[in-house]
């Protein structure tokens, strides 16, 4: 085996290099590095190839060792190397394979063995010589190497071999080849080869030559030839027994062809009974029909059916506003809920301030839904100042709530500042709906000396929904201050002057969201509070306060209270501080969960702490998850802490 | 063999009875754009999608479909049995029944003739052929970034999904998240300034996706693998488990790396923001680094610098950690930086800004498959179009180029032509193994 080995690469030291070669290949050469490469298999012993490659890239950029390696790749693929290698030569040589390569390469694009090599490097290779050589290599080539030659012509655009592909559409097994390559090389000589083809053409056949004659049409429009390409798509436009989506491509075609009339031919196939006309219509619209003469189109829309109206729609929607807007207006009151989807997207961009009214109107009184959907983000969406300025004018008039309500949201999409006075009135609106929308507008577009007149709705307020929202929108104002420091000291204010102790419960419960230091006396004060109803509500502030400041605070009330609620609270409120700063030293957090876990009364409590184990993977926590899971009623929640932690736990002791 | 290829519902229901008999098990199905395009079924009736490919993004788009109101998957296509059955198995859960059909061949998928869409997620270097045939046969396309494997066959796709009027949409999803649309409408809007530079920072090196790294012993393919189709156009190369399934991406003959995958991503959300999505680069140059053995050969670190016609210049990398991943503009007054779940700014309270109504706002897409059959239904534009997918792509194949030949690429993107350098100018394209050929 060793000794067949040997003889082989002698021999293909010979193919490579001449017969002098088997004994001069130096270490390093370029035949030496052949020698390796010719037994390469195409696996994982590669670093001949690469060696290959390393050399002849190194010698692009000098001519004569470019030649060098040309001429002895070249001599390669025609000796005994594997297809790997071969293959991996022609890679190489497609890169640096210049003129003289070229006689050489046609030869070999004729022979069975080398064709995929040579048409490999011939294909691309730019300028009239590569063309030729490959017209010259059609004649002597049969089968598949013809087919492939053929293919790379079409692939080249080379108009010098029309004549000699022509006559392959006479040939079965050519014809189909022969037919995409004479499309793609296209002009009039290769328009009228394949139009005398198709016209005796059948079934598959007949598909490849008319998109052939497609693709050949697309060049005459390239070539400015319109006329002819007229001709051309018109014949497929007309056979209708050819597939739909072909006969759409003639109809698409035949729109391009037609040049100042385009729009005309586009209307008269839009408006038509002929379905595969009206689908390339339709596909053209947006790029034919020019600004000024969608008229035509918007007039045709009501006609046509919904599934039509809805794609027509689409397409006129980046057409003047002022034409497009009374045929979408118009569409946007249809029966079809889908065409008044697409009607209120058109609107989007073709819609204007006349047009506020109506999307508020159709977003307050539709029902939840696509079509409210529609119109409240048309409404956001609508371009220009005047916009803004119709929804505050319209703010200002008596209108109904539902339509009052569209025109405050749409305040907040669309960040309306301007409209603060009119959504500050809306908070002491008649109709709930309109003061909780208002609410939400003030979110968005208030600042933090809003909160003074939120407040005042929340204390009045006994609609829970209308409170909620009044709590939000206070929290979210008073975020609005930059610094923590400071963001109580409205609420601090109005606690000192209230009286009522529902008032001041109240109060107390927007204090957290601040994250305001300076408020945790007041809590601490109020706690003390004769009235039950403050007590709980500090309490509960101070288990539910957003930062380590409060821990303290928590850490008394968890000892001291008698009400279980909040020592619980204060509980809960200790172990999610721990679990505050995912970043913290594992062992360090652990070591706070142990501290909780021994202050836990009940199993309840030592549930939480094995919960939050899982976030500070280490061994210690792991230890005290062992612990817990001594105690028969914490089994389970103590062995999922295992079974998360244990993954996770650093496997060589360090992190 | 191209016997099916062109057949559409039409011609399919009068020459090929066995099939009807098919089509006839699957009386609830009714395509929608055969119906729906002609007014006579309101559009929000199902569309009718098949997949081709399920070894790598194939499964991913086509859970994403089946989660998508409105659609009815009733095929998977792959060359590879495994995968295929997989495949199939997901949609029969998925709707309870065993009705999915599967096919190794996609020429008989799309003589079915009851398909208003397909999802396509194989290899790079069948996307054109396969693309082009779909759209020839009236399918709408969700196809994989990059667009294609050549640059020429970017062009040729775009023209025949023109040709053909059919809707596209590329991969590249990150168009439809909020951080990348924020980011890039920022930039749009002028908020860092006139962009003095754009940093893109993709992968380098290669993912073991198959964890078949190492399995490059040649062997013969695997009885349910059609291999010598799975080649297709590519040249020839024997069989072993490293070449195939998710890691041909490493090879170029099948693919273009790191580089090439993820151009259609952060790139393209560069030029988004920056209004490229229909031109490209005037200059490109670049160097790469490269295996030393093994069967990949896709550079594993990379450095492509592009300037554009407005003397903006984008620099793509891979590999250099002074290139943050993701996209980054920066502008005179400071600098927007998005990637995947990162969205920052220098000022940094730019990330808060709104975009107003009275602004620039870039096309919106909250799903993108939503989006694309949002659009197979009213015939729209979707967010991320065949022309834009291959101008994303364009960037990469010049860089490629740019790093093959270590030379400066001047391009002419309104011609698509590189400019004084036939040698580079031959790479634009890819001859085919025989008998495949790019189809008209």
């Amino acid at each position: 085996m060793k000794t067949l080995r040997i003889l082989a690469l002698a021999c293909i030291l010979t193919m490579t290099s001449g017969a002098a070669g088997a004994q001069t290949a130096q270490p390093g050469s370029l035949d030496a590095i052949l020698m390796q490469v010719a037994t390469w298999d195409g696996g994982i012993a590669s670093e001949a190839v690469w060696q290959l490659r390393d050399y002849v890239f190194a010698r692009i950029g000098d001519e004569a060792g470019r030649a060098e390696c040309e001429t002895k790749l070249l001599q390669f693929l025609r000796g005994p190397g594997t297809r790997s290698a071969k293959m991996a030569a022609t890679r190489l040589l497609r890169e640096i394979a210049a003129g003289p390569a070229i006689p050489a390469l046609q030869v070999m694009a004729a022979d069975p063995r080398l064709s995929d090599y040579a048409i490999y490097v011939l294909q691309p290779m730019t300028g009239s010589a590569a063309e030729n050589a490959l017209v010259g290599a059609l004649t002597a080539a049969r089968g598949a190497q013809k087919a492939a030659i053929v293919a790379a012509l079409g692939q080249r655009r080379a108009s010098s071999a029309l004549p000699l592909l022509e006559p392959l559409l006479g040939d079965p097994a050519l014809a189909a080849p022969a037919a995409v390559a004479i499309g793609r090389i296209g002009g009039l000589a290769a328009s009228a080869a394949l139009a005398t083809a198709y016209g005796a053409a059948s079934g598959e056949s007949k598909r490849v030559l008319a998109a052939s004659l497609l693709e050949a049409g697309d060049g005459l429009l390239a070539a400015k030839d319109n006329e002819a390409a007229a001709r051309l798509f018109g014949v497929l436009a007309a056979d209708r027994s050819l597939p739909a989506p072909m006969r759409t491509a003639a109809f698409i075609g035949d729109i391009s062809a037609a040049g100042p009339r385009a729009s005309a031919v586009l209307v008269t196939m839009l408006g038509g009974d002929d379905a595969d006309a009206r689908a390339a219509a339709i596909a053209r619209i947006g790029d034919i029909i020019p600004p000024d003469g969608i008229g035509p189109v918007c007039d045709l829309l009501p006609r046509l059916p919904d599934a039509a109206q809805i794609q027509v729609l689409a397409a006129i929607a980046r057409h003047p506003a002022s034409r497009v807007r009374p045929a979408a207006l118009s569409a946007a009151k249809s029966g079809s809920p889908d065409v008044r989807v697409a009607a209120l997207r058109t609107l989007e961009s073709a819609g204007d301030a006349s047009t506020v009214a109506f999307l508020a109107d159709t977003a307050g009184s539709e029902p939840k839904g696509p079509v409210q959907d529609a119109a409240r983000r048309t409404l956001a969406s609508l371009k220009g100042r005047d916009v803004d300025d119709a929804i505050v004018a319209m703010l200002g008039q008596p209108a109904p709530a539902a339509f009052t309500a569209e025109l405050l949201r749409a305040v907040a999409d669309r960040r309306i500042f301007l409209a603060k006075p009119a959504v500050s009135a809306a908070l002491s609106a008649a109709s709930p709906d309109v003061r909780i929308e208002g609410l939400k507008t003030l979110r968005v577009i208030g600042t933090p000396s809003d909160a003074s007149s939120v407040l005042d709705l929340l204390l009045k307020s006994g609609d829970d929904a209308e409170r909620a929202e009044a709590e939000k929108t206070v929290a979210a104002l008073l975020q609005k201050i930059g610094s923590p420091d400071g963001r109580s000291r409205l609420l601090r204010m109005r606690l000192a002057s209230a009286k009522d102790a529902a008032a001041r419960a109240t109060l107390i419960g927007l204090l957290p969201p601040t994250a305001d230091g300076a408020a945790l006396p007041v809590l601490r004060t109020a706690l003390q509070d004769a009235d039950p109803g403050v007590v709980d509500a500090a309490a509960r502030a101070i288990a539910g306060w957003p930062t380590a400041t409060a821990r303290d605070d928590m850490l008394e009330i968890l000892r001291e209270s008698k009400d279980e609620t909040h020592r619980l609270l204060a509980f809960a409120g200790l172990v999610r501080l721990v679990s505050l700063d995912a970043n913290r030293l594992p062992e360090a957090a652990v070591a706070d969960l142990k501290g909780l876990s021994g202050l836990a009364w009940r199993p309840e409590e030592q549930k939480l702490i094995l919960g939050a184990l899982a976030a500070f993977p280490c061994q210690d926590a792991l230890t005290l998850a062992g612990v817990l899971l001594q105690n028969d009623a914490l089994k389970a929640e103590a062995q999922a802490a295992i079974d998360k932690i244990t993954p996770k736990l650093p496997k060589d002791g360090k992190r | 063999m191209s016997r099916l290829r062109g057949y559409t519902r039409r011609t399919f229901l009068t020459t090929a009875p066995a099939a009807i008999a098919g089509a006839v098990a699957f009386p609830s199905i009714v395509k929608a754009s055969a119906l729906g395009l002609n007014g006579a079924v309101p559009p929000s009736d199902r569309v009718v999608m098949a997949g081709i490919g399920f070894g790598m993004q194939g499964p991913g788009n086509m859970r994403n479909f089946l989660g998508t109101p409105g659609v009815q998957w009733v095929a998977v296509c792959d060359l590879d049995d495994e995968p295929l059955k997989k495949a199939k198995d997901i949609v029969d859960t998925k709707y309870g029944t065993t009705d999915c059909k599967t096919y190794k061949d996609y020429r008989e998928l799309f003589a079915r003739g009851d398909l208003d869409a397909v999802s396509i997620a194989v290899p790079d270097h069948w996307h054109a052929i396969l693309s082009i045939e779909a759209v020839r046969a009236g399918l709408d396309v969700f196809g994989e970034k990059p667009f294609t494997h050549s640059l020429r066959e970017g062009r040729a796709l775009c023209n025949a999904v023109k040709r053909y009027g059919r809707v596209w949409q590329t991969g590249s999803w990150q168009r439809s998240e909020d951080n990348f649309h924020r980011g890039a409408e920022l930039v749009a809007n002028g908020r860092v300034g006139r962009i003095l530079r754009v940093e893109v920072g993709l992968p380098s090196g290669f993912t073991d996706f198959a964890r078949t790294f190492g399995q490059e012993k040649i062997e013969n393919p695997p009885a349910g693998l059609d291999y010598d189709r799975w080649l297709g156009p590519a040249p020839y190369s024997p069989y072993c488990r490293a070449r195939v399934h998710m890691n041909w991406r490493w090879n170029f003959d099948y693919a273009g790396g790191q580089l090439m995958d993820w151009v259609g991503h952060h790139l393209d959300i560069a030029h988004w923001g920056l209004g490229f999505d229909r031109t490209g680069p005037v200059e490109v140059k670049g160097t790469g680094e490269f295996p030393t053995s093994g069967i990949y050969n896709t550079a594993k670190r990379f450095w492509v610098e592009t300037r554009y016609a407005d003397g903006t210049p984008i620099i793509v990398a891979g590999g250099y950690p002074e290139i943050q991943s993701g996209t980054k503009w920066i502008g005179e007054t400071g600098w927007v930086w998005v990637d995947r779940g990162g969205f920052e700014s220098q000022p940094a309270h730019l990330v808060q800004e709104i975009i107003g109504p009275n602004e620039k706002r870039l096309y919106r897409s909250r799903d993108h498959f939503q989006n694309f059959v949002d659009c197979v239904r009213s015939r729209a534009v979707t967010i991320a179009p065949a022309e834009v997918a291959h101008r994303s792509a364009s960037v990469g194949h010049l860089g490629v180029i740019a790093i093959a030949t270590g030379r400066t690429i001047k391009w002419n993107p309104d011609t698509e032509t590189i400019i004084g350098d036939p040698g580079a100018e031959r790479l634009l394209s890819r001859a085919y193994r025989a008998p495949y050929q790019l189809p008209a």
